[in-house]
Parts: structure tokens; sequence; C-alpha cells
């Protein structure tokens, strides 16, 4: 630990933290940019980096992000990031009000303890849950990742979206068949393209559908043209009673971010209703309550801390942006898993510290800086929506110097583009796609254990432990789905009789 | 179009991708049929018991008549994906800077910025800044043509 802590105080790694928590924010501060985005872009800046200076510059973009949204759901009504919906909800009209600095001062404080509260539990829980890991074999890495997939689905409750997002899943685990057999060493369906030898490379299909689509949506608007104005802001003195809503926020943020799938927007949202239900002032929730800001903001930070837990132990990302996350570790060499905490444990704990940083970095940032950050959310989406397709197309190039690589990011834009116009899930496929080699290893090399009878992935305790969690992850969106289903029967019936 | 029928198309195509998949696994070596092999086939059966209980699910949703919501300014949403297959494409040919040099003010001019200052900037500064910053600073290699 006290090597980890000397490598972070450098000043090479002290300046990454620094910029990359102000990118973070500056980026989660353009609507239409997100966390996911940012990190995927990022990754190639940090191919010439050592690993450790590329990961908090990752980790510190993450973390400014996640606050940086936040900065135009209050001054603007404009969310820089999904996650920061939930924070215009109470924010904007709390800056209508002529009370902005506070509705910015409760964000701010609010993100910072988040943050931090999921930092430290990713610092205290990882070790542990690596250690267990050590435990697994190639059948609990096939259960792992099945339970990756099943914590996707464990919040949807629309109607069809249950099955739709595991067709989504299931999709990804398809795609990433695609290249080298790992057993036989042959190709599978390849086409003859060289380039897929390697299978299809993660990041242009990451960057494909979380970033040409929102650039293809962004431009597909009907105004193109941002006409708003960032009044004065006053600077005021923090609510009284926000540290209940804080701790509570805190809490749900960092337990939604472990579970796998489960991403910020969930947790601001779940937070924010979790709020309102303890707040003695539930009738203000709408019209500029800061309890509503402090759950919400605090949620979607300790999202974190919490997403980066499966991520370092077990591969296992907790949300798309620990998924881009995930492929800059493997991209330095670092594989997640327990190696993480003994190999790699001087960059891995350096790289779980630097969050604290970044959440100072940013607490400083905000309490200083943030009406002016929200000027960028003003720049015009014709000159940024060409420029983040540069960027994009850089990205996905550089992985691997492949041309190719850009068409494959274009092509999964376009089928991604009408996959979620029909309701499936991206999140899905591209956690598929990232599970999917672990899960087809796992699997094949559980096979060969139990000499070809799948009774392998039932018999140890670990695989019952990890059963027991796929099921209580899916059975509540299945019996939720089944008596949504019998409710919309119930009431075709009665309409029918009318 | 209606949701129902895009919803019906893709689920039609799953179950398509499904069989073939399941199919496909014969050609695999003799060695990977109880391993990769049945893994591939596990894959499809899981895609296609998903896909039939979808289907069914849209065959009898009384939401049959929804509309699927494009995007407002679809020229804008075509013309920029376009755009983007053709910067593709003159990438490996012209070089990255003079592809990236003619993508940007293009796109920018298309996209209804019609200030030739804030056009010319913009190129610029991302020209600068990625050179600099990736050519220069990291060293990554980008695409060279027969111009730049």
């Amino acid at each position: 630990m006290n090597e980890a802590i000397t490598l972070l105080f450098t000043p090479q790694v002290l300046f990454a933290v620094s910029i990359g928590t102000v990118a973070g924010i500056l980026i989660g501060g353009m609507p239409g940019l997100t966390a996911t985005m940012a990190v995927a872009l990022l990754i190639p800046t940090t191919f010439s980096l050592d690993p450790l200076t590329g990961l908090v510059l990752m980790g510190g973009v993450y973390c400014g992000a996640m606050y940086g949204g936040s900065i135009p759901a209050i001054l603007l009504r404009t969310p820089g990031t999904p996650a920061a919906i939930a924070t215009s909800l109470e924010g904007y009209p709390m800056t209508q009000q002529g009370k902005g600095g506070q509705a910015l001062k409760v964000s701010v404080v609010a993100s910072f303890c988040g943050g931090v509260f999921s930092a430290f539990i990713l610092l205290i829980s990882a070790p542990l849950l690596a250690k267990f890991a050590l435990r697994f074999g190639p059948p609990e890495y096939f259960l792992l990742a099945l339970m990756g997939l099943a914590g996707i689905v464990s919040l949807t409750d629309e109607d069809s979206s249950l099955f739709k997002a595991l067709i989504g899943g299931i999709l990804g685990m398809v795609i990433a068949v695609v290249g080298t057999d790992p057993i036989s060493g042959s190709l599978r369906y390849t086409f003859g393209i060289r380039d897929l030898y390697d299978g299809v490379a993660f990041m242009p299909a990451l960057i494909g559908l979380f970033s040409i689509i929102q650039m293809l949506e962004l431009a597909g608007q009907h105004k193109t043209q941002v006409k708003m104005t960032v009044g004065k802001i006053k600077r005021e003195p923090m609510p009284k009673g926000m540290g209940k809503f804080i701790a509570l926020g805190s809490g749900v943020g960092t337990v939604v971010g472990v579970l796998p799938g489960e991403g910020a927007t969930i947790a601001a949202f779940l937070s924010y209703n979790v709020a309102r239900r303890f707040s003695k002032l539930k009738s203000l929730f709408g019209k500029g309550n800061p309890e509503g800001i402090a759950a919400a903001e605090s949620g979607n930070n300790g999202c974190v801390g919490g997403s980066l837990v499966p991520t370092l132990t077990m591969g296992i990302p907790g949300n798309s942006v620990a998924a881009a996350l995930m492929g800059g570790l493997i991209i330095h060499g670092l594989i997640p898993g327990p190696e993480l905490f003994t190999t790699h444990a001087t960059t891995t704990y350096s790289f779980i510290l630097s969050l604290f940083l970044a959440n100072i970095v940013f607490l400083i940032v905000g309490l200083t800086l943030a009406p002016y950050f929200a000027r960028v959310s003003l720049i015009p989406p014709a000159a940024l929506i060409p420029v983040v397709c540069v960027f994009s197309v850089i990205g996905s190039y550089a992985i691997n110097n492949s041309v190719f690589d850009v068409f494959i990011m274009l092509g999964f834009a376009f089928i991604g583009y009408f996959l979620r116009k029909g309701g499936f899930s991206l999140g899905a496929l591209i956690l598929g796609l990232i599970l999917g080699p672990i899960a087809e290893t796992g699997f094949a090399q559980g096979m060969i254990m139990g000499k070809g009878s799948p009774m392998i992935f039932f018999e140890r305790i670990e695989s019952q432990v990890l059963w027991v969690i796929i099921l209580a992850l899916l059975l509540p969106p299945l019996i939720s789905h089944y008596k949504q289903h019998r409710k919309h029967k119930t009431n075709s019936d009665l309409n029918e009789a009318e | 179009m209606q949701k129902r029928t895009l919803d019906l198309i893709m689920l039609a195509v799953f179950i398509i991708l499904a069989v073939l998949l399941y199919y496909s696994t014969a050609a695999f070596p003799k060695f990977a049929q109880k391993t990769t092999a049945n893994y591939v086939r596990f894959l499809a059966l899981a895609l296609a018991i998903f896909s039939v209980i979808q289907l069914f699910l849209t065959l009898k949703s009384i939401d049959y008549k929804s509309k699927i919501k494009w995007e407002d300014n679809s020229t804008r949403f075509i013309g920029l994906f376009v755009l983007l297959v053709i910067y593709a494409v003159i990438l490996g040919k012209l070089g990255f800077f003079t592809a990236t040099g003619l993508f940007i003010p293009i796109t920018t001019w298309f996209l209804g910025q019609r200030n030739i200052i804030v056009i010319v900037l913009t190129t610029l500064c991302t020209l600068g800044f990625i050179y600099l910053v990736f050519v220069k600073l990291l060293g990554v290699y980008l695409p060279q043509g027969i111009l730049i």
C-alpha cells in the first residue's frame, strides 16, 4: 500500500488525475456525450503512457463525467449525461427560483461524498472478493458471465423488454464467437477476412454503439442549434439536513453499481425515489427540493466505485463505462481478476486511491468554477458532431491500426440503431460481447473438466452459490413480467366485455 | 413503420440466425464438438427460445398500432451516416489528415453551420490537436495516403 501511495504522488500521475477529471467534467457537461464515450475515446490516447498514468486518466474522466453532467442539468435543464436527468428534476426549478448556486453546491458535495464512499467500499471489498474469486474455476467463470447477463435484466419491467434484453446479451455472445476457436484453434465465421481472425474488436463496437449512434441521433434532432444563456449565479451556503439523503444515495448508488449491468442512471433514479419516500418534504419534490439533488448525485457518483468492484475482481463490468475501462485495462496488459491484487497490486491500489484524488479535484473545481463549465453545453452541435465523429474514428482505428475496424464501428452503429428502435438493449449486447470469450472459455474448459458432462456446472458449492444469485437476479423481473402480462390480459378482456 | 412489424422482422432474422448457427457447428473439428461446438449450440438454442417467446408476446401484444418514431430530421441523420462511410473509404486512400480536413468542414456545413470562421477554426483546431497529441506526443500511427 505504501508503494501505491508513493507511486500515486508522482507529478505525472497527479497531473493525469487532474487533467482527466477536468476533461471528464467538460465532456459530462456536453449533452450527448456520455462517460462511456469519453472513456472509450480516451483509450487510444493512453497507448503510449505507462499503465498507471493511462488508468488514472480514465478513472478521472469517469469520476469527472459523472459529476459534470449535473451542471447543465441544474442551470439549463439539459442533463449532460443520462445519469443527471433525476438531478434536473429538482435542480432546474431551484435555478428558476434564484437558488442555482445552492443547487450546484449540493450537487458537488453530494457527488463528492457518493464518490468517496464508493471508492472506500471498492478499496476494502475488492481484495476480499478477489481472494474469493481465486477459488473460481472454469465452470464458475462461465456462470459469472451468465450472472453478468442476468444482471442486465434484473431491473427491466416493461412489458416486453425482459426477453429483448436477454436476446441483446445472447447476440453479443454470438458475435464474440467470431474468430479463432479457443480450444481447437480453428477459424469460425471469419469468411476469409483476416481482420476477423482475432475476433470482432470490442472497442470499435463500443464506440459505434455508444458514440456514433448518439451523434447520428443528435444530428437527426429537429433543432441542432441550442440557444440558451447562463444567468448570474449567486454563491449560497449548503442547506441543512442533506446528510441523510447523501448517505442514502451513496449506499444505494454503490450497491446498484456493484450489480452487473446496472448503470448510473438507474442508481440516480433509485436514490431519488428512495429519498422522496423518506423525505418529510414530499410535496416539494419536482418543485426544487435539494434533497432530491443530494440523493441523485450521491447515487450516480456512488455507482463509480461500485461498478469497479466486479470489474476489477472478476472481469465482469458493472456497467458500460466500467466495460470501456476494462477494455483500457486489458490493452495495458492488466487482465481483471485476482492477479490484479497480487501481481499488479501496486498499480491496482494506486488506481483505486486515485479515485479519491479525482473526487477531491472535482470538489475543488465544482465549488469554484461550476457555472463557467455550464457554457460548454452551448457549443453548437453542428461543430461538435464532426469533431466527436473524428475522435470516434481515431479511437476505433488506433486499437489495431486497422481501417477495417472503422467499418466495424459503422456497422455496429447501423445495426445498433435499428436494434435500439426495436427496443433491444445495446448495453446487453456490448456486455455479451465482453463476457462472450470468458463464457466460452469457461464453458469449454468446464466441459473438459467434467469429461463432457454438464453436471460440472452444478456440482461445486461456488457454482451453486452463483446459480442462486443468477436466479435471484432473474426471478423478480420474470414475476413482474408475468403480473403485467396478466394485468394487460384482464384489461383487454374487460374492454372486450364492455 | 409499426413497431410490431420491425419486431417481427428482427425476431424472424434472429430465429433464422439461431438455426444457421446451430447447424454450422457440425463443421467444427471433432475434438471441439463436446466443448466450443456445444457452447455455440447453447447460444443458438437460447437465442431461438428467447426469440420465439418474444415473437409470441409481440403477436399477442395489444399495443400493435404504435409506430416507430424515426428522427425528426432524417436528411441530416442519413446524410451524416453517408458522410461517415465516405470518410472511412477515403481515409486509407487520401490519408488521415487530408480526409479529416475534408470531412469536418463538409459535415459542419451540412449540419447547418454557416459561419465560415467557426468552420475553419473547428477544422484547424481539431487537426492541430490531433497532430500534437496523437502524432507528436503519443506517437499514434494514423493512416497515410497518397497525400498526407
